[in-house]
């Protein structure tokens, strides 16, 4: 449905696109140290940036997910799939900024966390200052990584367990069932 | 000043006469004769109490105007020297044990240095020299002996016996000078040591409050401060060591979501159209793609 929309065609991007023109020459290299540091503190995954005018054609939502996941970034190591890549997309049209993240995030990250990330830059961002805005957006991610990496080494089940699929977790009926046996135990009058 | 001066001629006269290794027979005197030991109302006499004069005569040997002038003599020697002289005279063939005495500590340990002679008239080979305790370490036996031998000396010039007493106590005071050497020499260092330690007791009492507290607590703060740059080190450390570390995730199967092959984890969107639509306002985020869809 989303390939409808915007295309099934994958697009070559840099994991620093600025079509919008948002980011100055000399604001680029602050951004790309700020994407660099993501990538070194977490070998694992990397960073893309995409700002454009979208319109109102486009929802902001949508498109960073059709973008994660129909997206070629040239300059990452073919080592760093798109799931393991999370996205920030802005619109200055539209004044409207959005976060995408992989599967391989999926069970670290919330909507949550990524509204917390976005609202750092709020107040840049309505001044009009991107590079910063993004830069406060990255240091926040980072701190929330590190935090969930360090969650997931100690008890990794954890998070197996937001993810995991019903079916995996047996029949539902059948753990009624045991649940049930087991309260008429505990009710037994001892002999 | 004078009477050094005037002493180191005689001196340097008398060395320059050459030196002649003393044969007792040779002096002038009476052959040897058999000593005896000094009576006990004699010693008692001699040695009960400290000598009032300088000359000690209780056998009057001397006659009252030569005792008078061998008292006035080392009278005058005591005002002009830094050492008293005291004589004690005996016969020629008396004998008196000076070790056993002890009157050196017993009756001249005071503030002013003495040198004590036990003269025998007539033989004033067999004279005795003891020093006071405050000289004892300064002037050394060869010292001593020195000067015995060159008042000795001197007194073989003379045969009359009082001559000979005379010369050599005039030849004792001579020698003497140079123990005043030897004593000004120690006391210029004891009173160099003296200065010293008072110049530092001055030095004390003008320290600041700061230079007694850091005397005081020095190695206290030296381990302090140790502890502190232990750890600032570790503080830096472990900052170095968490901006080097490195995290990772668990890879865990995730069903894929609307088709997305990478990407499913869809995350917030945030406006910064206008200020007056805080972050807080927008917390609550309905995911409208559904609906577009």
């Amino acid at each position: 449905m989303v390939d409808e929309r915007y295309g099934s065609d994958g697009l070559k991007l840099g994991s620093l696109t600025d079509r919008a023109g948002v980011l100055r020459r000399g604001e680029r290299q602050i951004v790309r140290d700020a994407m660099d540091r993501i990538s070194r503190k977490f070998p694992q995954l990397f960073v893309a940036i995409y700002t454009d005018s979208l319109g109102e054609l486009a929802n902001l939502r949508q498109y960073g997910f059709w973008l994660l996941n129909r997206s070629a970034f040239m300059d990452v190591p073919a080592e760093k799939p798109n799931e393991a890549g999370i996205l920030l997309t802005i619109d200055p049209e539209t004044k409207a900024a959005g976060m995408t993240f992989g599967y391989l995030l999926e069970p670290y990250l919330s909507e949550s966390d990524t509204f917390e990330c976005l609202s750092r830059a709020h107040g840049h961002w309505l001044d009009g200052r991107y590079p910063d805005g993004i830069v406060r957006v990255l240091e926040h991610l980072e701190t929330i990584l590190i935090k969930r990496s360090r969650q997931a080494r100690r008890d990794p089940e954890s998070f197996q367990r937001k993810v995991m699929p019903g079916t995996l977790l047996g029949d539902p009926v059948q753990r009624l069932r045991e649940g049930h046996q087991t309260s008429k135990k505990n009710q037994e009058v001892p002999k | 000043m004078k009477r050094a001066w005037l002493s180191i001629g005689i001196l340097l006269f008398a060395s320059s006469a050459g030196a002649q290794e003393l044969d007792p027979l040779d002096v002038g005197l009476v052959e040897p004769v058999a000593l005896k030991p000094l009576s006990e109302d004699l010693h008692s006499r001699y040695f009960s109490e400290k000598p009032r004069k300088f000359m000690s005569d209780p056998q009057r040997l001397l006659n009252s105007r030569d005792l008078r002038a061998r008292n006035d003599f080392l009278n005058y020697h005591s005002s002009d020297s830094e050492i008293d002289l005291w004589f004690y005279l005996f016969k020629g063939d008396q004998e008196v044990s000076v070790k056993s005495l002890g009157i050196a500590e017993k009756f001249f340990d005071e503030e002013k240095p003495s040198a004590i002679v036990f003269y025998y008239m007539g033989q004033p080979e067999r004279s005795e020299l003891m020093v006071s305790p405050s000289l004892e370490e300064v002037v050394p036996l060869l010292e001593r002996a020195r000067a015995i031998e060159s008042a000795v000396q001197q007194s073989k010039d003379d045969a009359l016996v009082v001559k000979q007493l005379e010369k050599f106590m005039l030849q004792m005071s001579i020698r003497t000078y140079w123990m005043e050497q030897s004593l000004q020499a120690e006391n210029d260092g004891i009173l160099t040591q003296e200065e010293t330690a008072e110049a530092e007791a001055v030095k004390e009492a003008q320290k600041s409050a700061l230079q007694i507290w850091w005397e005081a607590y020095q190695p206290q703060f030296w381990y302090a401060l140790g502890a502190v740059v232990l750890i600032l080190l570790s503080v830096v450390l472990r900052a170095v060591l968490v901006a080097r570390a490195a995290f990772r995730f668990p890879e865990i199967e995730v069903e894929p979501r609307l088709g997305g092959g990478d990407a499913a984890g869809v995350g917030a969107v945030i406006s910064f159209a206008s200020a007056s639509v805080s972050p807080a306002a927008q917390r609550h985020q309905a995911p409208d793609y559904l609906k577009r869809l």
